[in-house]
């Protein structure tokens, strides 16, 4: 295998990432096209880890923390999105709209 | 020498049938209280009715457990490596890790303080 | 993580990390005393995380001029980049955790924002020293995290969750840009430090260009929403408004310095090289973000939006002495641009906190957050009116007050580095702002106060801290010299 269907793969992902976090509707299918940004990030890095002309273990260790950090930031998104629920009774993007510019 | 090996390996084999079947079939039933009702007949599906449509709304309380999960899911992430590279990292790396069971502990009093565990 | 790898002490931590630290370590202490603690005597703690603020200030100022220090294999160094942004950061703390507990009082808070505002404020504090891209990335996403939480704290309000809903999803798609931007960089370095990034960067631009080029547009675009660059900016003020006025102050001056501390070290480590040819972007994002926050705040009735339209102009104002710089190699040059950004920076953390906090307490006695609710502020509370008018004549930038020393230090980086084009711009839209604050001074002087209005006292601890904060102002408007010999003197870069 060589390092460039590892960066497609997770430029795909990042983009597919990006497409829904921007267009999608529902508050859930945001934070998960979210999580797969990050998770495109880990891709690059522990291929690059693996594929460096001198492999080091940098970028997976690097991985490690980000999965913790997008764990901690799902949850925290989770939690906004409940009290948001609870307030409006809507998890559609849509309905963000108490306040316009 | 070697023989001694497959000896290890039946005596774990004996335990491992004679502990569950033990347990379950004999010191269970004596031990435990018993009063059958419906519900508890039903099959088990973590508090859901286990029966009817599969897009069925889920409690929002799961959510907390779940997030409680991720406490221990990350520690286990960071506690693996150091685990494997233990006596390269030394007392540092050791009291490094305390400090971070702590803060999680910590977090984990939070929750239990602020009524997470409770089933309101 | 090669071979060559030291092992750290104890004393290394705590010399290299002693700030970090106290602030991390109090915030969970403070957790769990506010935890223990039954509802009636919780509300020490936020008093406890001030004196936590203080303790961490005076570390990081008797550590301040003792030289350049790496530690941990050249990943955390303390340098007086760091110092500095670090002092910065701690005294915006020490200010919002003033107001929040002024804010208090009346309108009930819960009381976590006084730890939450410590995560935050260390994370913020980790961006400043590291040099590593996992710690500059951890330190981002603590300060982020722990500011999604703040803003949406007000469960009263549902504008509150709303607002943190809107922060956490842009600020999240920025993280995770910024972070693919990242692991570009470790794969052409293959180093996760800035030091060694930027030595092997130097030769891989004729390979890897594109690449680098990617990662570049990448991190920029992060940053630009991080710190609300225009065309990036479009989250700013509904975020700022349904935020809890502390956490608003929060959000415009420390959330903004950490980032702009994490964009000026890792570009200029990383990019430094290419410099002449990327300096044109940050130029035109500056006169944008400028020409944008200026003139959307005049379409604004709502105090706090024009607060958040003119925060978004005031970091248009803090990216211009490096756009300026751009075609000069001179690297005393950029020494200069940092002294003014810093200086700014200080100068917007005093004037805008003082704002806020003036905002919050007027919008708490009429109960209208509307320009109107000013109305006769003079009559009704002389001593707000006048701190008000210093605070938003700084903003504008008028003489004899801190925000114009800044911006007059700023046009100096400009005109020394032959870009006249930026300085007229920064004039020009300087000369807008003063029409929006002044409709803010109009209300305050010259309009008479509604007749049912209630002659409710402003608070003690309202008026020191804005005391203090208008002093603050006054200071680096008059006398800047002490400052600015500190400026002169530091070691910036390690």
């Amino acid at each position: 295998m060589a390092l460039q269907p590892f960066l497609a793969l997770g430029a795909v992902l990042f983009g597919i990432g990006l497409y829904g976090a921007l267009t999608k509707r529902n508050l859930i299918i945001v934070l998960i096209s979210i999580e797969m940004m990050l998770n495109a990030a880990n891709i690059n890095l522990v291929a690059f880890a693996h594929f460096l002309p001198k492999p080091n273990i940098e970028g997976q260790v690097y991985a490690l923390f980000n999965i913790a950090i997008a764990a901690a930031e799902v949850a925290v998104g989770l939690a906004i999105l409940l009290s948001f629920f609870r307030a409006r009774n809507t998890s559609d993007v849509r309905d963000m709209n108490a306040m316009k510019w | 020498m070697y023989g001694n090996n497959y000896l290890f390996v039946l005596i774990f084999l004996a335990l491992g049938v004679f502990l569950p079947v033990s347990s379950l079939m004999v010191i269970g039933p004596l031990l435990r209280p018993n009063h059958p009702s419906r519900a508890k007949t039903t099959t088990y599906e973590s508090g859901l009715e286990p029966v009817g449509d599969a897009r069925a709304r889920y409690n929002v309380r799961y959510y907390l457990f779940a997030l409680l999960f991720v406490i221990f899911d990350v520690e286990i992430v960071f506690l693996y490596p150091w685990a494997v590279e233990y006596k390269h990292l030394g007392v540092f790396g050791f009291v490094e890790m305390l400090i971070f069971i702590l803060l999680l502990v910590i977090g984990l009093v939070y929750a239990w303080r602020k009524k997470v565990l409770e089933w309101k | 993580m090669g071979s060559a790898v030291q092992w750290l002490s104890f004393s290394d931590v705590w010399r290299s990390m002693g700030p970090e630290l106290i602030v991390i370590g109090g915030a969970f202490l403070i957790m769990l005393i506010e935890l223990l603690l039954p509802q009636q005597q919780r509300k020490v703690t936020p008093w406890l995380a001030v004196i936590d603020v203080l303790l961490a200030a005076l570390v990081t100022i008797a550590r301040f001029g003792g030289g350049i220090l790496l530690y941990s294999n050249a990943d955390y160094v303390v340098d007086g980049f760091s110092s500095l942004f670090k002092l910065l950061i701690l005294l915006g703390t020490f200010f919002v955790l003033l107001l929040a507990i002024a804010e208090q009082r009346k309108q009930s808070l819960p009381y976590e924002y006084s730890y939450l505002m410590l995560f935050a404020s260390g994370g913020a504090m980790i961006i400043t020293s590291g040099i590593d891209l996992v710690l500059l990335y951890v330190g981002l996403e603590l300060l982020s995290i722990a500011t999604y939480i703040l803003v949406a704290l007000n469960r009263k309000d549902a504008r509150s969750s709303e607002g943190g809903l809107k922060y956490l999803i842009i600020g999240s798609i920025a993280s995770a840009s910024i972070l693919y931007g990242l692991s570009f960089l470790y794969g052409v370095a293959g180093s996760t430090n800035l030091g060694q990034i930027a030595v092997t960067l130097q030769n891989a631009w004729a390979n890897d260009g594109t690449i680098l080029f990617v990662s570049f547009a990448l991190i920029l675009a992060g940053v630009a929403v991080k710190i609300s660059v225009v065309p990036f900016h479009l989250w700013t003020p509904d975020v700022y408004e349904g935020a809890p006025t502390p956490v608003t102050a929060y959000l415009a001056v420390i959330s903004k310095a950490a980032v702009i501390a994490f964009f000026l070290r890792v570009f200029l480590f990383v990019y430094g090289a290419k410099y002449q040819d990327w300096w044109l972007v940050i130029a035109w994002l500056a006169v944008l973000t400028m020409i944008i926050g200026n003139f959307g705040a005049l379409a604004q009735r709502n105090v706090k939006r024009i607060l958040a339209y003119s925060s978004i102009g005031q970091v248009g104002y803090l990216l211009m002495p490096f756009a300026a710089i751009g075609q000069t190699q001179n690297v005393n040059d950029m020494w200069q641009a940092l002294s003014a950004t810093v200086f700014y920076l200080f100068a917007y953390a005093f004037m805008t906190i003082g704002a806020f906090a003036i905002f919050g307490k007027v919008a708490q006695m009429r109960g209208s957050e509307q320009v109107e609710a000013f109305a006769g502020l003079y009559r009704t509370h002389p001593w707000l009116a006048a701190m008000m008018a210093i605070f938003l004549l700084s903003l504008a930038g008028l003489p004899l007050t801190g925000g114009f020393f800044g911006k007059f230090m700023i046009f100096l980086v400009a005109f020394n580095a032959g870009q006249y084009w930026l300085g007229v711009i920064l004039f020009a839209t300087s000369a807008v702002a003063f029409y929006y604050y002044f409709g803010i001074l109009k209300a305050i002087f010259v309009q008479e106060p509604p007749a049912d209005v209630e002659s409710s006292r402003s608070g003690s601890m309202l008026t020191v801290l804005v005391g203090l904060c208008a002093l603050g102002t006054l200071v680096l408007g008059l006398l800047p010299d002490p400052f600015l010999h500190i400026l002169n003197t530091v070691h910036w870069f390690g």
